[in-house]
């Protein structure tokens, strides 16, 4: 089959890179010659295009490195137009020059009519990897993540499908990497242990989820040894310390939640709801979660809400720290991250203990135990900030937190 | 293992026997052979010594026979790091040297990956004992040193008994020759391994040996060739009717880096012989007591080499001849403007150079005078590819022909005082040049 020429490849990078090394695998008849429209010159690039060969070879010319100036698109343009079955052009957007609109989901004017006008070649491809997906994508997301598997006849949920984007990151050329990977040893229903265990933790919070399940299951060894993988992947002991704090905080919610006396699943609901709100309209209990949100509504703009901080709630300007004006409080990512805390509480916390202690000193003890270790894990934080042996007092954190003790 | 050898004649049984061990792929080497991969394996005999070091892309074995200049007290076989041995030696002057090698009680396993000692594994090497070195001048004095030496079982044993004949034989001094004037030609470095690559290929019992990048190229004649048995250069006839299958067997490709060196290892005094084992598709290149084998192309991709005839079958006449430092100098100014690709207008007994660029230089033009020039003629040439030619060649005045029939889209160089040689170019097509006939 002849190769189309001119082909446009924009978007994601490692898939453009996959798709440039199928096609050299495809094509390999051709000669490949690389240059970059950057630093090589249009002289250079032209020449090439032109140079005779005592073999007639074919040649495939893949500039990569588009600048966004003027003249290099009208060289380019002027310069697909030489494309023959002898020769043809291959322009990557390696370095992500081409923007997408977030909004619009269109090229800017300047790269559309660019891209308009490369279409005007009658053998063109354009080859749109696509961007990373947002927060907002999540549709899309697992549609991309759910097609992926089911081209190797597998199947994974939308709610698993969310989890290993979650953990690899919104990136298509990460998720695609490292759903290759899985697919070489992943069950016929890719389940969210297998993700957990087997999915490579390349988002920000993705250390969290892998380190905080290993927490859950209460094995002070295996999360001593998960612990050390972290270390030697060369994470800071500062980051693990932190999601520790973070895990025993979202017990201490949930151990207070269910003491006033809501059932886990509203416990659950609950939690999804911490840091939507400012904390005083979110602890006013007679509100219901639209009139929560309603209320909360005049309050997302900054300036809105230190008016509010400082005229309703009356405190003075010195007293509130100017340099967290726009810091965000702290939500749990996803349901199933406070559910596994629900569960952890549940299963390893109270049942062992409910034949030793009648209903309300069940939930006077767990408070308080999850008081003392949130305050242990705490103070472990600071020490692991200043002190002296901070591998010895992540494991004593993990003492703390494995610990089925009430 | 105990001997006693001069300096100067370590120091160069060392250049060739560990020229595998000392070529930048070897000291580059990160697997966990690589200690062994890094190492000269020296075998002494009662009446030879032998040295020999191998890589995957090159092995080496040289021979020293025993003379007065070596004393064999004890033989044996030792494997140590070459460059450190090679180093010690160079920096010895004129000196006796002894090795002499100390067993250990039980071998000892050395992990490659912390260097320490280790249990067998897959990552760890055998260290037998250890080679000291001790020098001794005419003033009794010297220098003493030890290196660790490894179990040269470990690797596996490379076969230099050839059973076939020589493809051909080559004197060195025209080899030499050759090279030099061809050599620039061929890419530094080609994944495929083929057009970084010195072909050997012959016709009518005239061996030539070529280079080229595909948009040139360079060809030498060999005059001395001997004991040609390879298989003669496909003809255009031949070609044409059954294509390049079995291309391998009639064109020898020889890695043009490695072909230099091992060159300037050689002696003059005896020819060198190429062998090929097919089987293994390893070329052999040898002197008397000097050895070494080459990996080459794949057989399937010799075939996207240019055969020679290629060259040899199209006819050119003569055009002009034009001067050769004040054509260079004008190519040199006119590729201020491009230097790529110029235009070369030959007309009127003059020779028009012409660059224009779209990187917003203005046209820049420069004139050479060509007397006796048989024909208009116009073409855009890559400017690198005529200066390379100009600068090797010594003549005052070179010889540019075109191809006699209408396909006018390759040029011939020649040099007036080298016959041996011919140059290549093909022409830019496509170019922003006018090359519409005036």
């Amino acid at each position: 089959m002849d190769m189309p020429s001119p082909v446009l490849i924009l978007g994601d990078r490692v898939l453009s890179r996959n798709n440039i090394n199928s096609a050299k695998r495809k094509y390999k008849d051709y000669k490949w010659l690389t240059f970059s429209a950057s630093k090589d010159s249009a002289d250079a690039i032209r020449a090439a295009a032109g140079q005779g060969d005592f073999l007639s070879s074919k040649k495939v010319l893949l500039i990569e490195n588009l600048p966004n100036k003027k003249a290099v698109r009208d060289f380019l343009l002027d310069l697909v137009q030489l494309s023959s079955s002898k020769l043809k052009v291959i322009i990557w957007d390696s370095e992500g020059t081409i923007k997408i609109d977030s909004k619009k989901k269109t090229f800017s004017k300047t790269w559309g009519d660019w891209i308009n006008d490369l279409k005007k070649n009658e053998h063109h491809k354009i080859v749109n990897n696509g961007t990373s997906f947002s927060d907002k994508d999540d549709n899309d997301c697992t549609t991309f993540i759910q097609s992926r598997f089911k081209k190797d006849k597998k199947k994974i949920s939308v709610q698993n499908a969310l989890l290993l984007a979650e953990i690899v990151g919104r990136s298509r050329g990460m998720l695609d990497t490292e759903i290759s990977k899985l697919l070489l040893t992943c069950p016929s229903e890719v389940t969210e242990e297998f993700i957990l265990e087997n999915a490579y933790p390349s988002a920000d919070d993705a250390i969290l989820y892998k380190f905080g399940n290993v927490l859950d299951s209460c094995s002070y060894g295996k999360s001593v040894t998960m612990l050390q993988q972290f270390i030697d992947m060369g994470i800071n002991e500062n980051v693990l310390a932190d999601i520790m704090v973070r895990k025993a905080r979202w017990q201490l919610a949930a151990s207070s939640l269910w003491s006033q006396g809501q059932s886990w699943g509203e416990v659950t609901k609950s939690m999804m709801q911490m840091g939507k709100y400012p904390s005083s309209i979110w602890h006013q209990q007679t509100l219901t979660p639209t009139e929560k949100r309603k209320q909360s509504e005049g309050l997302k703009d900054i300036e809105d809400r230190m008016q509010y901080i400082t005229k309703i709630c009356g405190l003075r300007d010195w007293q509130v720290n100017p340099s967290k004006k726009a810091a965000r409080a702290e939500v749990i990512p996803m349901e199933f991250m406070a559910e596994l805390t629900t569960k952890f509480l549940r299963n390893n916390l109270i049942a062992p203990h409910v034949n030793q202690y009648k209903d309300e000193e069940m939930k006077q003890r767990l408070v308080d135990r999850s008081i003392r270790v949130y305050l242990f894990a705490l103070n472990k934080l600071k020490e692991v900030r200043y002190g002296q042996n901070p591998r010895q007092d992540l494991q004593e954190t993990v003492a703390a937190l494995t610990s089925k003790s009430l | 293992m105990k001997v006693t050898i001069s300096q100067e004649t370590l120091m160069e049984a060392l250049k060739r026997g560990a020229f595998a061990a000392l070529s930048d792929e070897a000291q580059s080497d990160t697997s966990t052979l690589s200690l062994l991969i890094k190492s000269v394996k020296i075998k002494v005999e009662k009446d030879e010594i032998t040295f020999e070091s191998a890589t995957a892309l090159v092995a080496s074995r040289y021979v020293e026979p025993i003379t007065d200049k070596i004393a064999v007290k004890e033989t044996g076989i030792v494997m140590v790091p070459a460059k450190d041995l090679y180093d010690w030696v160079n920096r010895q002057g004129d000196c006796m040297i002894c090795l002499l090698f100390k067993e250990l009680d039980s071998p000892e396993m050395i992990n490659v990956v912390t260097g320490e000692a280790d249990i067998a594994s897959k990552a760890s090497i055998k260290k037998t004992g250890t080679l000291g070195l001790a020098s001794r001048d005419a003033n009794k004095t010297g220098s003493k040193w030890s290196l660790d030496s490894f179990d040269s079982a470990q690797v596996p044993l490379i076969d230099y008994d050839l059973k076939s004949k020589p493809l051909f034989l080559l004197p060195l001094e025209q080899l030499n020759d050759g090279l030099k004037n061809i050599s620039f030609v061929a890419m530094p470095k080609d994944s495929d391994h083929l057009f970084d690559t010195i072909s050997f290929q012959h016709k009518d019992n005239k061996m030539y040996i070529v280079t080229t990048d595909c948009a040139r190229c360079a060809v030498w004649h060999m005059p001395n060739a001997d004991k040609i048995t390879m298989e003669e250069t496909f003809t255009a006839a031949e070609i044409e009717e059954n294509g390049m299958s079995g291309a391998w067997k009639r064109n020898l490709l020889v890695p043009a880096k490695l072909l230099g060196e091992i060159c300037k290892l050689s002696s003059n005094a005896a020819p060198l012989a190429f062998y090929r084992d097919e089987a293994k598709n390893r070329i052999y290149i040898s002197q008397p007591g000097f050895m070494v084998r080459l990996a080459t192309a794949e057989k399937d991709m010799v075939e996207k080499y240019p055969p020679l005839d290629l060259f040899l079958v199209k006819q050119y006449k003569d055009l002009c001849a034009v001067p050769r430092s004040i054509l260079a100098n004008r190519l040199n100014t006119v590729s201020l403007v491009n230097k790529n690709a110029i235009l070369f207008a030959f007309s009127s007994d003059q020779l028009t150079l012409e660059g224009v660029s779209e990187s917003g230089h203005s046209p820049c033009k420069a004139n050479v005078s060509v007397p006796k020039l048989s024909e208009d003629f116009k073409r855009v040439w890559n400017v690198k590819h005529i200066l390379d030619v100009l600068k090797v060649l010594e003549d005052d005045d070179i010889k540019i022909l075109v191809p006699k029939d209408k396909d006018k889209d390759s040029i011939k160089i020649l040099s007036p005082s080298q016959p041996n040689v011919s140059y290549y170019a093909m022409a830019v097509e496509r170019s922003k040049y006018n090359l519409d006939e005036d």
